[in-house]
């Protein structure tokens, strides 16, 4: 089934959609999950929650791709849980537990202004993206939107870890220059 | 600015970005694996046939909204473009072009999702009275005219052929195997304008969005100026296009909704529809224009 297909069943609020999603992005987004929390379970519930989330978001979204919008969706949420769970190992975590909580109640995240930023940053990281070579780019989104690690990254490019790490070094250092070019605070 | 502020930040950049990047073991296709061969092939004959030089004639649609009978849409171009294509090409219907049949000189186009408000693969309730043309002829990645030839690249096709001349012109059916299914009604239809939701008021046709329920380009708010002017039935027969006052022929959604206009403004018109929501619905007003609009 094709993404508008599934796209058109949850406007129709048709259930078939959480199982075709699963279907044809279950995989994915149980990889981007997996990658960011390294537990089946975790990433299970969190693929889950993805199917939730985008039946809460459908309609009155209508994404043109699936696969980027389930992504970016479950990634948010891994993160999320990632959060928590490291929260609570910190030493029985009360304390970072109750910040992460009352971290709920800020207003901030739904602020125009707080939004706009966040808009502005996003544009300002495309534009780096987009004037690095491609293979340097690849690199850093499968290293800071899939979270893979450096050693994974060596691998899948052919090279010594300490390249892959060096690599990583000059992007940050790159990218750190461009983000104070554009006026934002490091 | 937190690190996390930026690893939040990251999260929303470019698809394209993402898509290019998504390592190997996070595969987004794990079944179909004979896809990426056939994909690869579809990518082949879509290089070659953009390398014929085009024409005008060749986007197999005139103005009217007919399928042009002289000149077929060259297989394999995505009408979904770059950027909103899968990865690669796709072997999809629906993601390459129609394929087109040709019967008596006029080109039908393929339209797999069915008539309107019809479950894919189902026929006309009155298909019993339809006339049996006979088996496809063939299928043909070549250029053709021949009666109840298929022109399309899509491998192995066989199936049987019903028209209705009289009560429905325009419109072929078929009984159709592909390597993709097996015995499913897929709708042909020459004339466009069968493909989008249309309806029918002031002695006029308008068009709603092409997609699904409630059209993606629906608006939250009513524009200033708006009446509402009668609710909208849905059509007997969403293989005709309406010709009646205030009939839609698309029922799936529409029917049963107010219609509103603006007095004096032909332009535009509105259709309340319902966004359902677990906590209850409010409504949307999907437009419906003079003209047909764009595929999503």
């Amino acid at each position: 089934m094709d993404d508008t297909q599934i796209v058109a069943l949850y406007w129709a609020r048709d259930e078939a959609a959480l199982a075709e999603s699963e279907q044809k992005y279950g995989g994915y987004c149980r990889a981007i999950a997996l990658g960011i929390l390294e537990s089946r379970e975790d990433a299970a519930e969190c693929v889950n929650d993805t199917w939730l989330r985008a039946w809460e978001a459908m309609p009155p979204r209508r994404p043109s791709r699936l696969d980027t919008f389930l992504g970016k969706l479950t990634r948010n949420l891994s993160l999320d849980r990632w959060r928590t769970l490291r929260a609570q190992k910190r030493g029985g975590g009360q304390t970072e537990l109750a910040l992460s909580e009352l971290e709920e109640c800020l207003p901030a995240a739904s602020c125009p202004e707080r939004e706009a930023e966040a808009r502005d940053l996003t544009e300002s990281l495309n534009r780096f993206l987009e004037a690095l070579p491609r293979e340097k780019r690849v690199i850093f989104v499968q290293r800071y939107w899939y979270l893979c690690s450096v050693e994974k990254l060596a691998a899948m490019h052919g090279m010594e870890k300490n390249t892959a790490a060096s690599i990583l070094f000059r992007l940050r250092a790159a990218l750190r220059e461009h983000l104070e070019r554009e006026g934002f605070t490091v | 600015m937190s690190a996390e502020r930026l690893l939040h930040a990251i999260g929303d950049i470019r698809g394209d970005f993402i898509r290019e990047a998504a390592p190997a073991g996070v595969s987004r296709r794990r079944r179909w694996p004979w896809a990426a061969a056939l994909a690869a092939c579809l990518c082949l004959a879509l290089l070659m046939a953009r390398t014929r030089p085009a024409s005008p004639a060749e986007n197999g649609v005139d103005a009217s909204g007919d399928v042009s009978a002289s000149a077929p849409e060259a297989p394999g171009a995505s009408p979904s473009g770059g950027e909103d294509g899968p990865v690669g090409c796709a072997p999809f219907f629906g993601e390459i072009s129609q394929p087109l049949l040709y019967w008596q000189g006029t080109a039908y186009a393929w339209n797999r999702v069915g008539a309107p408000g019809r479950p894919i693969g189902e026929p006309p309730e009155t298909i019993a009275q339809w006339t049996e043309l006979g088996p496809l002829a063939g299928v043909t990645a070549e250029e053709t005219s021949e009666d109840l030839w298929l022109y399309a690249d899509i491998g192995q096709v066989s199936g049987t052929v019903y028209a209705d001349p009289e009560g429905h012109p325009g419109v072929l059916y078929v009984l159709m195997t592909t390597e993709w299914f097996e015995e499913e009604w897929v709708r042909f239809v020459a004339d466009k304008r069968l493909l989008t939701s249309a309806l029918f008021y002031d002695g006029q046709l308008y068009y709603l969005d092409p997609g699904q329920y409630p059209a993606h380009n629906a608006v939250m708010t009513l524009p200033a100026g708006y009446k509402p002017v009668g609710t909208l039935v849905p059509a007997s027969d969403p293989d005709r296009l309406p010709d009646r006052e205030l009939e839609v022929n698309w029922e799936f959604g529409y029917g049963g909704h107010t219609l509103y206009a603006k007095p004096g403004y032909d332009g535009t018109l509105y259709v309340e529809c319902q966004r359902v929501w677990s906590g209850g619905s409010y409504p949307l007003y999907a437009p419906a224009t003079l003209r047909p609009q764009p595929q999503p």
